[in-house]
């Protein structure tokens, strides 16, 4: 382990660059690859047999410890410390944490309007993820220049979308148990609605120029390549370059939230929707500061490919004949995601009704155990909590990462894992390992 | 123009999404330059910065994030590297309230701090940056403020700075300022419900919107709102104890909220609170929008 | 207004709180009030328009006056038990000393809330004494000396 000098002179001009070497000088049949800009960064370690990938490891540089920090807190408490496990996924674990706290009650009510609330605005966190990871992490890596507007454009909109409803984005607390903070009056609706046009119109001017509902049920990939847009541009870069071969996982898909989606696993296209997350478990591993999960035992991926392939997208559906859970796959079809969840809202908010209640208070919870289940942007996302004497007992948070991207054996790889061995040392790596799209600040521990 | 260098401790990223919220910062991103930002494109890689191959100058360092004596990325302690770029950096913007004052998580961890300051109390590990630090606290911060310290800074405009290091020009306000739902709290109706437009968060419910300093309601979230309008309990975010235990409770001796309006004498406020509750005024016991006669 | 008018104020204030004490508000006219002072009807009412607002007054001035021993009490670095004591003892010199001021209280404030209801309303005209006590009651339950009362 090096320490840097901390008596040389640094250089202030560009001829004189420092001849430190770098401490992570790859070996021979081994290299250590620090991918960034991933919500941190992951530490990937490449086993090259010859020419292709044995085997991968990937860790993390930093710990939080954020469920320890929870235990002996009030249990409302989790609802305002655990929006800052992550950044971009922030909302996600707020409405994770207020389901897991309402399934410890024996009976609780939560008014329509909450629900309905609740459901908008995880599902503008998702469209909000997916405009910054298309146009921020995956059209680079196809070599295309960074679009930084056309990421921060609709993530500004849909953060504002969010405010409008719940105070601010990000890291706001508005989801409690038995409703909502506050209410509604008709200026939120009509403002929310009219940046929903105006989000839609994004949507059409910069990933694809189609109608909404013709599109979702469209199932011709020469048909999406026709139309205009960075998505089919970034489709047919894919194709051109031959990268379709790429990224082939375990092709095991397991979804546990519900509304837009449906919760249930797949291997292949054989569907069984009877899961239960008592069946998930998530272990420590040694070399690590991440975990990772299972379901009975078994590695699956979660995200949007997964709930394409439960949903039956049609896309999606014929991507996975032609291309399996290839990166195509993967990354199609989280992009596919954004019109289905723009529909999705313009029928929720529809269903706010104004003169009905957006809370009701429930009794002081003082005991119980619950488990609360969201469709995050990269996947599912779990949360179990033990309250007593209404304190924080036990907290544990299964993450979308913890599935994806942690590592075990080469003999029985994890999703990432499977996607990589065997790829080329000249395959476009980064991207293989992007498509699953890491979220490092959520994983550790 | 400025010269940025963003670098991350122990953190979720908040303040590097949320600074991703500013609203003119297609103009900011044209007026400065991110020698490393942790989301946008940067002119170095991160193994870069921590090869010390930066040899631009540097105007502004921001941190965020936790500092953890024990953290390390690429194998090298992150305070060395910390240490180096504040050396040569003209100011460090210590960004979130992790990074000011150790935030959600140093909680239950005895080798993590902020730069300056643990809580209240300051350190003197970085004692010798003290003099060209601004904290610019918030959890997350707000964008604008961040921007604004930025372009102050830049432009040499005098920045008058508080105990705690922070702006005064955003953090010389109380976040009750501003609040649409004051009129609850003057004239003392104590009746808040959550679920409604209406009431105070004060005096149930945990609000710390009078003794927070921070321009969340003068500036806005995200240009339209803030949590205290919609009806969420200000969280205390932006001040060195954050976050306190039982948020969602305001704690209270003999019926009296324990914590009053900042520098608000006790007897100043219950000689308010006496007149103010002794009037019944009907129209802070109706809903906003109710139908009928109002 | 004039310091003399001010002292002459408190006169009467003084004066018609015995009587109010002694007979009760309503048998207690300015009359009698003035006739007891040996002023004239009509200068009284340079003084207070009323009978009400004389009541009135003589509500704040009890309560100031009562509030400032007891703030005593609050600012000093007495425990809590000492204050308890020596609120006690306060109050019982008063009830010697100015016996009236008490009665009033008991006698004309508690019986005849019609007097007090606009221009008195809640706890206005005992803002003083009220917030003194609170701040008393207030400070021993912060650190858990004094369980909560129910009146307040």
């Amino acid at each position: 382990m090096k320490d840097i000098n901390k008596d040389n002179n640094l250089p202030t001009k560009s001829n004189s660059l420092p001849t430190k070497p770098c401490p992570l000088t790859p070996t021979n049949s081994k290299t250590i690859e620090v991918i960034e800009k991933i919500e941190g960064e992951a530490v990937v370690e490449y086993s090259f047999d010859g020419d292709r990938v044995d085997d991968v490891k990937i860790k993390f540089f930093q710990s939080r410890h954020i469920e320890k920090i929870l235990i002996g807190k009030s249990v409302n408490d989790a609802l305002v410390i655990n929006p800052r496990v992550c950044g971009i996924c922030n909302h996600a674990h707020l409405i994770a944490t207020v389901r897991a706290i309402e399934d410890c009650y024996d009976s609780i009510e939560v008014p329509k309007n909450a629900k309905i609330l609740r459901e908008i605005t995880l599902s503008l966190e998702l469209l909000q993820n997916h405009f910054k990871w298309f146009y921020l992490t995956i059209e680079p890596l196809l070599g295309f220049d960074v679009q930084i507007l056309k990421a921060t454009k609709p993530s500004q909109l849909i953060s504002k979308m969010i405010a409008m409803l719940a105070g601010q984005y990000p890291h706001n607390s508005y989801a409690i148990p038995g409703g909502v903070v506050g209410a509604l009056t008709p200026l939120e609706i009509v403002g929310f609605k009219s940046s929903l046009n105006s989000l839609i119109k994004i949507f059409q001017e910069s990933l694809i120029d189609v109608d909404l509902q013709n599109f979702v049920s469209c199932d011709r990939i020469d048909v999406m390549l026709s139309k205009s847009g960075d998505m089919p541009r970034a489709m047919q870069t894919i194709l051109d370059k031959g990268y379709t071969e790429l990224g082939k996982s375990n092709d095991k898909f397991i979804v546990f939230g519900e509304g837009l989606f449906k919760s249930g696993k797949s291997i292949k296209t054989r569907v069984a929707t009877n899961i239960d997350t008592k069946y998930v478990e998530s272990f420590d591993i040694k070399q690590s500061e991440a975990k990772l999960a299972t379901y009975k035992g078994k590695f699956y991926e979660v995200g949007p490919l997964s709930r394409a392939m439960l949903l039956k997208t049609p896309l999606i559906k014929e991507a996975h004949r032609k291309f399996q859970d290839s990166l195509f796959s993967r990354i199609l079809a989280r992009v596919c995601e954004v019109p289905r969840l723009l529909l999705y809202t313009q029928e929720l908010i529809e269903q706010i009704y104004l003169n009905r209640p957006f809370y009701i208070e429930p009794k002081i919870l003082t005991n119980g155990e619950g488990v609360g289940v969201v469709e995050a942007a990269r996947g599912s996302l779990i949360h179990k909590v033990s309250v007593r004497d209404g304190k924080i007992e036990d907290y544990q948070i299964t993450t979308p990462t913890q599935w994806n991207l942690s590592f075990n054996t080469k003999e029985n790889p994890t999703p990432v894992q499977k996607a990589l061995i065997r790829s080329k040392k000249s395959d476009p790596l980064e991207l293989i390992f992007k498509a699953f799209d890491v979220c490092s600040v959520c994983t550790v521990k | 123009m400025a010269n940025i260098l963003w670098l991350s401790a122990i953190t979720c990223n908040g303040n590097s999404h949320s600074f991703l919220n500013l609203p003119s910062l297609e103009e900011f991103l044209g007026r400065h330059n991110f020698l490393y930002h942790t989301i946008l494109p940067s002119t170095f890689s991160l193994r870069d910065i921590f090869e010390l191959k930066v040899y631009e100058s540097i105007d502004i360092l921001v941190l965020e994030g936790t500092l953890d004596s024990d953290l390390k990325k690429f194998d090298i302690n992150f305070e060395d590297i910390l240490v180096e770029y504040a050396k040569r950096a003209k100011y460090i913007l210590t960004v979130g309230t992790c990074a000011t004052f150790g935030g959600i998580f140093m909680q239950k961890h005895s080798n993590r701090y902020g730069f300056l300051y643990k809580n209240y109390t300051a350190h003197n590990r970085f004692l010798s940056f003290k003099e060209k630090s601004v904290s610019v606290s918030g959890c997350p911060i707000l964008p604008e403020i961040l921007a604004g310290v930025i372009d102050m800074l830049s432009s040499n405009l005098p920045l008058s700075l508080d105990e705690y290091n922070r702006p005064k020009s955003f953090y010389g306000w109380m976040v009750h300022n501003g609040c649409t739902r004051n009129e609850y709290f003057e004239y003392k109706i104590d009746n808040h419900n959550f679920g409604e437009l209406e009431g105070c968060m004060f005096y149930e419910h945990g609000c710390q919107a009078t003794y927070t300093r921070g321009s969340c309601n003068k500036i806005l979230w995200n240009e339209v709102n803030s949590k205290t309008r919609v009806g969420e309990p200000c969280h205390g975010c932006t001040e060195p104890d954050f976050p306190k235990d039982n948020l969602w409770q305001t704690t209270k001796h003999m019926g009296i909220p324990a914590k009053l309006p900042l520098g608000v004498p006790k007897r100043a406020y219950l000689s308010l609170a006496g007149v103010a509750k002794a009037f019944k005024i009907e129209r802070f016991y109706k809903n906003i929008l109710e139908e009928g006669d109002s | 207004m004039s310091s003399n008018k001010e002292k002459r104020k408190l006169e009467i204030i003084k004066g018609s709180l015995k009587l109010f004490a002694q007979n009760g508000f309503y048998v207690t006219t300015i009359p009698i009030i003035a006739k007891d002072l040996g002023m004239s009807v009509g200068n009284m009412y340079n003084y207070f328009k009323s009978k009400e607002e004389l009541a009135q007054e003589a509500l704040r001035f009890i309560s100031k006056y009562l509030a400032k021993d007891i703030r005593a009490v609050n600012e000093s670095n007495l425990t809590t038990e000492e204050k308890i004591r020596k609120i006690v003892a306060e109050y019982f010199k008063v009830a010697q000393n100015d016996p009236q001021m008490i009665e009033f209280f008991l006698r004309v404030y508690l019986s005849n809330r019609e007097v007090f209801k606009s221009g008195c309303e809640g706890m206005i005209c005992v803002n003083e004494f009220v917030t003194e006590i609170m701040i008393f009651f207030e400070e021993g339950g912060s650190q858990g000396r004094s369980k909560k009362p129910r009146l307040l």
